[in-house]
């Protein structure tokens, strides 16, 4: 199994829509209209935030808004810092800031950003449990969810995994990113060799 | 991927060694003028790490029309030699954009020195 | 932070520039000397100097001694009121009077009353005691010569900090980029004691390595030693279980101790499940005493020192190995170098870094049961023509590495590793 043909690289798992459960794109819109286009999104950890957080940047591209994405690395602290100066000279008035992982800035900072970003048109974040923001949207995951994401990669071959995904998502505490890394890797052990040796 | 943006190799084949030289002619044919048009060699990766991508030469055509046609030419690097492995591809391509549109298109190419790309775990050339 | 444009392949994406420079490292080497500094002072007055002193007097002769005075001396402070032992006391060497004030060797003021009232009630005023003296200083006295534990606790944590300081300035200011070569930042971070052969005669451009112009010939091989000694290993893992250990013991050993003492029933039942949870701790403990004593033992195995023609490799080209185990060669019994090539990819996962490791070759280079050809030998081996050079860019990987494998029986097997750099031939290759 060649890695650039497994289904759950990285190239196919960018690529997935965000999938709703009992809402939609439209209902999302008003309310990110209605909260005045400052909002959070949150959820833990491999739950889709960033996944949501990309397509709705995306459709308010082609609604007419200039959107900016920035995400925090917690292990890049000073570059954060360059990078939130920099989008704010940058930005203007019809501009749409969205901050993927917001709660791991520090306090001054985010508070810095909070109140820099009223001259903005929106500030969208993403967050673990802490409410920056009012809240847009809460993902949560579950099976069917799971069993979605899987209609999308394996088309074909879905029901040899499907077993699996409660049993993976009790063990990965509802993480979906690692449940898919997880398949990663037993889908490439089903066409796997040995090492090999001279 | 679009159709009004193509590439095309004089090559026979997409396979080259590394060194050698990549040519070929781009065209396009655009619904609305743009400035530019630019040709970049890529190589990325794909699998289980997060993405890497290098641009390692990059051609910028200046444009008029809304239709026409320009040739190329790149000389390869010793490498990053074309790969697979279990959590790691090494693709190489051809990109190219009309700046200002959302036009884009790709054209894949192997780099090695047989041409072909390597297989970290041969027993996966069978599968 | 990273800008997210997700057009195409290459739009928007930026490559992570390489930091290097000396520059760029004063400020973290800086940064990390106030912890080394302030750890290292508090080592070594709390700890190093007073235990030393201790075990000095402890060869020095007793004598008897008048107490003039004796009380709890208060100070106060913008902390707010510490205490700290006052005692007043005579003897006499050889008919001559001195006098001194030193009750003991570990002169902490803290803020405990009652401790340093126990002292002084066991020193009254009028009392005859004794204390001893130093046979080269008569003028020098104690009363007390003991240890305490406040010692080796609050020097424990001056330890590490400053380790936490040291290593990693030396690190920084004398790692393998310090020239300000285009070795990317994160070169080898999967082989923290492995000595990256190649890595001064290489930079790493677009994902491949070059051979620098102004790189020094390889005429006379190139000597591959581990990196970071056993003794390194060790003395981190030692360092980290005494604190450990101390900080359980200080902390929690009484209660460790009465949870095996006294019935099971009632309220003492609940008081043992509540404190159970301390066990967890206790058996960590012990687990990090067993992998220090595995280590410690590691240390008294032969080194493998191996030496290449070159330390970067062509394909179609040979590479000549030598080896030479210093040490006590005849306890290995079985002795295997390999060559072994690995993919490595890294990915995020949430705000923790993953990498994920998969050998996908391994050569076989030295294979000996031979006691003589363990102890040293030359082996060739032809690197083939075609073969996946080397390779690295911001979060994958392509690493080759040599392999020692020492097998010891009844003892911690050497298992050492040097990264070799392999790299890619320029032109193609013509095959039927």
């Amino acid at each position: 199994m060649r890695a650039r043909e497994n289904p759950f690289r990285v190239e196919r798992l960018e690529a997935l829509p965000f999938i709703f459960q009992m809402y939609d794109w439209p209902a999302l819109d008003r309310r990110l209209a209605a909260l005045s286009y400052r909002a959070a999104i949150l959820g833990r950890q491999g739950t889709g935030k960033t996944t949501l957080l990309l397509e709705l940047s995306r459709r308010l591209r082609q609604q007419g808004s200039a959107v900016q994405i920035i995400t925090v690395r917690r292990d890049e602290r000073a570059e954060n810092l360059r990078e939130v100066r920099h989008a704010y000279r940058r930005l203007g008035a019809s501009d749409i800031l969205c901050i993927d992982g917001a709660d791991g800035l520090p306090w001054p900072v985010w508070r810095a950003v909070r109140s820099g970003s009223r001259r903005l048109r929106g500030l969208i974040v993403t967050s673990h449990t802490r409410r920056l923001l009012p809240v847009l949207f809460f993902c949560r995951s579950d099976g069917s969810v799971l069993e979605q994401i899987l209609r999308h990669l394996l088309p074909t071959s879905v029901a040899e995994f499907s077993a699996q995904t409660p049993q993976l998502l009790r063990r990965h505490r509802g993480n979906i990113r690692n449940v898919l890394r997880e398949m990663y890797d037993r889908y490439a052990e089903m066409n796997c060799s040995d090492t090999q040796v001279f | 991927m679009s159709d009004r943006l193509t590439i095309q190799l004089e090559a026979a084949t997409n396979g080259f060694a590394p060194g050698e030289t990549v040519s070929g002619t781009l065209s396009w044919n655009l619904p609305k003028p743009a400035q530019n048009i630019e040709l970049r060699l890529v190589w990325y990766t794909n699998g289980k790490g997060d993405r890497d991508v290098e641009i390692i030469e990059s051609a910028v055509f200046s444009i008029e029309e809304l239709s026409g046609t320009r040739p190329f030419k790149f000389t390869l690097p010793p490498g990053p030699y074309s790969f697979s492995g279990r959590n790691i591809s090494l693709l190489w391509a051809l990109e190219l954009f009309a700046h200002g549109s959302p036009e884009t298109t790709q054209a894949g190419i192997v780099v090695s020195p047989v041409r072909r790309e390597l297989l970290l775990y041969p027993a996966d050339e069978s599968a | 932070m990273r800008k997210r444009d997700p057009q195409a392949i290459s739009r928007g994406s930026a490559a992570e520039p390489a930091r290097a420079g000396i520059k760029n490292r004063l400020v973290p080497a800086l940064f990390l000397g106030v912890f080394m500094i302030a750890g290292g002072s508090i080592f070594y007055v709390l700890c190093a100097r007073p235990a030393f002193r201790i075990l000095q007097a402890r060869q020095w002769p007793e004598v008897s001694c008048e107490i003039i005075s004796s009380k709890v001396a208060e100070h106060q402070s913008d902390d707010g009121r510490t205490y700290s032992v006052d005692i007043f006391y005579r003897y006499w060497i050889d008919g001559e009077e001195f006098k001194s004030t030193r009750a003991c060797f570990f002169d902490g003021y803290s803020s405990g009353y009652q401790p340093k009232a126990a002292v002084v009630a066991r020193y009254p005023a009028g009392t005859m005691q004794v204390c001893y003296f130093n046979p080269h200083n008569p003028a020098e006295a104690v009363l007390m010569r003991d240890f305490y534990p406040e010692m080796f606790m609050i020097g424990g944590f001056g330890l590490l900090f400053f380790c936490v300081g040291f290593f990693p300035i030396l690190s920084i200011l004398f790692g393998k980029n310090r020239q300000g070569a285009a070795v990317p930042e994160r070169h080898g971070e999967n082989f923290p004691y492995v000595q990256h052969a190649g890595a001064a005669r290489v930079r790493w451009h677009a994902g491949i390595p070059i051979l620098r112009s102004d790189a020094p010939p390889a005429d006379d091989g190139v000597v591959l030693k581990p990196l970071a000694p056993a003794v390194v290993k060790f003395a981190l893992v030692a360092i980290f279980t005494l604190i450990w250990n101390a900080a359980i013991f200080f902390g929690a050993g009484n209660d460790v101790v009465r949870l095996f003492q006294g019935p099971f029933t009632g309220i003492n039942l609940l008081f043992k499940i509540f404190t159970a949870p301390i066990l967890i701790f206790f058996a960590i403990g012990l687990f990090l005493i067993g992998v220090s004593v595995y280590l410690l033992l590691a240390m008294l195995n032969p080194t493998p020192v191996l030496t290449l023609n070159s330390d970067v490799l062509s394909p179609g080209g040979l590479l000549k190995l030598t080896w030479r185990l210093q040490g006590r060669a005849e306890r290995v019994a079985r002795l295997r170098i390999l060559l072994e090539g690995r993919e490595v990819a890294k990915y995020r996962r949430g705000t923790n870094t993953v990498t994920d490791t998969k050998v996908f070759v391994r050569v076989p280079l030295v294979e000996e049961q031979d006691p003589a050809s363990i102890a040293g030998g030359a082996r060739e081996a032809e690197i083939p023509e075609l073969i996946m050079h080397s390779f690295e860019s911001a979060h994958n990987k392509i690493i080759w590495a040599l392999k020692v494998e020492g097998e010891i029986r009844r003892w911690p097997d050497i298992k050492e590793e040097f990264s070799i750099i392999i790299l890619p031939r320029s032109g193609g290759i013509d095959r039927q």
